[in-house]
């Protein structure tokens, strides 16, 4: 079963938000995908993100700054319900390192 | 399940920026020793040989020295503006540095003439080459945009701080340099309220809402309050330099350029009381006391214009150097030392099994209680240096003492955690 997992960064100091981020993403299941919100767009995510394999989406327009969805490059499952899960908050896509293609 | 890694990829290697933080508190040291030998004497004339070498000590070999190797890292990691040789470049510029400095406070403090032609031929080479790679550098610069022209306005008062600098010392050196009524006033004003002042206000545009989690600064004043702070020091070389008679033109011109200072503190001291997360934070302190002396300068400078008491512009010198830049840039390092040392541990053990390389949080890089005393031994020794300012027989020796104290705890903390990233990425080498 496909799950979200959240990390609200709003209020943590950098690198937490990195940190954390990082680490819960390992432990990412088939299916699962990583909602990191956040009060800054979080530049040095994205190199780590790239280097590690995993796809992401930043988005605008819910009650914080950015919402991230992150999850496992080849996992069209939780690409999926990330994608549904933007659709579903009405939110503006601002930044992704994916085409908007389905694999 | 993913191996995923953790790197900034900009970040140039530890020893750039460390050298530099690592001399600093060195410097300060040494403005200790020579404010303790000489005593209350330097206190009495501006121009006494000594003070100027403590001065520098305190404003080139502290300031100076930490603003500079911060630089090299925050470009690159804030500013993507990478510096393609950085140990090379931070070699030289750190050996050039250093050696001036020593020239130019040897040649006042043992009256030797021929030391100033070296120390403005060392200190001249040192911080040309650097402003000039910088400034190319920082034409790459991809992100956060008030960071990087702030950044580029105070390399260009660094710039004209030391060319006047250069010209004054080579005066020293009897070469037969002339200076103009008020050259060292404008020399000074250019770097306390060019050079650091707006290469603080950019920093701080960037760090105080990231570190201390509070809103924006308004982009207004992130757009403009650094050009007009430029041009007002502009402004006020000019009418200096031609129009030095009119001493309320000269009078009016400071009072718009510490308008914009007052602006700019007391948005940051707004800032700081709406954060989100009302922990303990020693940064926090040390910026708080940096604003506070920021706002007493500017009072105590209205008090000169109506001649309250002789001592004030010395007053006013020592709020700017100790009380606000110091203050200040010691804050910061508190930050950017624990990240780096954090930073580049997390960079060593990628791919490492991790039961075994532990690698500490940015807390336990440099514990809060260290960091805390130095916090206090700094606050002391500032109100012993107001005190000193008015009533040096008393205060002048405490309080250089206590600097020499608080700069030993500086760097003893530095030292800390650089033995801690020694430690952990080779067990072999650990200093005795």
């Amino acid at each position: 079963m496909a799950m979200e997992y959240l990390l609200n960064a709003v209020e943590m100091e950098p690198p937490e938000p990195l940190v954390r981020t990082m680490e819960m993403i390992e432990n990412l299941q088939p299916g699962d995908y990583l909602r990191l919100r956040h009060r800054r767009e979080p530049f040095p995510l994205y190199d780590n993100l790239n280097q590690s394999g995993f796809s992401f989406i930043t988005c605008t327009g819910s009650d914080v700054e950015y919402d991230v969805f992150i999850w496992s490059k080849e996992d069209a499952g939780a690409q999926l319900a990330a994608q549904s899960q933007v659709q579903l908050g009405k939110l503006t896509i601002h930044f992704s390192n994916i085409n908007n293609t389905h694999p | 399940m993913k191996n995923a890694a953790l790197s900034l990829a900009q970040s140039p290697p530890l020893s750039v920026p460390l050298r530099f933080f690592l001399t600093a508190p060195l410097f300060a040291i040494a403005c200790g020793i020579v404010l303790f030998w000489y005593g209350p004497e330097v206190f009495i004339n501006r121009w006494h040989h000594a003070l100027l070498a403590a001065t520098h000590f305190l404003t080139l070999g502290f300031l100076a020295m930490i603003m500079m190797g911060a630089l090299q890292q925050l470009a690159p990691v804030l500013m993507g503006a990478r510096i393609s040789h950085p140990v090379l470049f931070s070699t030289i510029t750190h050996l050039l540095l250093t050696t001036g400095i020593l020239a130019l406070t040897a040649g006042w403090l043992w009256q030797q003439t021929e030391l100033f032609t070296l120390a403005a031929l060392l200190l001249g080479l040192a911080i040309s080459i650097y402003i000039v790679v910088l400034l190319v550098v920082l034409r790459k610069a991809r992100s956060g945009y008030a960071a990087v022209y702030s950044t580029r306005m105070a390399l260009i008062a660094l710039a004209i701080t030391m060319a006047l600098g250069v010209y004054l010392v080579l005066g020293y050196g009897g070469n037969g340099f002339i200076r103009f009524a008020g050259m060292t006033d404008l020399h000074m004003t250019w770097g306390l309220l060019g050079w650091v002042s707006l290469l603080l206000m950019g920093v701080a545009y960037q760090v105080v809402p990231m570190f201390q989690i509070t809103p924006e600064y308004p982009k207004l004043m992130m757009r403009w309050l650094i050009i007009f702070m430029f041009v007002m020091l502009l402004c006020r070389s000019a009418v200096q330099i031609f129009y030095a008679d009119q001493v309320w033109l000269l009078n009016f011109i400071a009072a718009l350029l510490l308008l914009g200072l007052m602006s700019f503190l007391i948005v940051t001291l707004s800032l700081l009381s709406r954060r989100r997360r009302n922990i303990p934070d020693i940064t926090l302190n040390f910026w708080r006391v940096a604003m506070s002396c920021l706002l007493l300068s500017i009072i105590v400078w209205v008090l000169t214009l109506f001649n309250v008491h002789e001592r004030l512009e010395f007053f006013i010198g020592v709020l700017m150097i100790v009380g606000f830049s110091m203050s200040a840039v010691s804050g910061m390092l508190y930050k950017i030392a624990p990240f780096l040392i954090w930073l580049h541990l997390n960079n060593y053990a990628q791919g490492k099994d991790r039961t075994i390389f532990k690698i500490p949080n940015m807390k336990q890089v440099i514990p809060e209680r260290k960091a805390r005393l130095h916090f206090r031994a700094h606050s002391l020794m500032l109100v012993l240096s107001f005190f000193a300012v008015f009533w040096p027989d008393y205060f002048l020796r405490p309080a250089a003492l206590l600097l020499i104290i608080t700069a030993m705890i500086l760097w003893t903390n530095l030292y800390a955690a650089l033995r801690l990233y020694i430690k952990i990425t080779r067990p072999e080498h650990v200093l005795k």
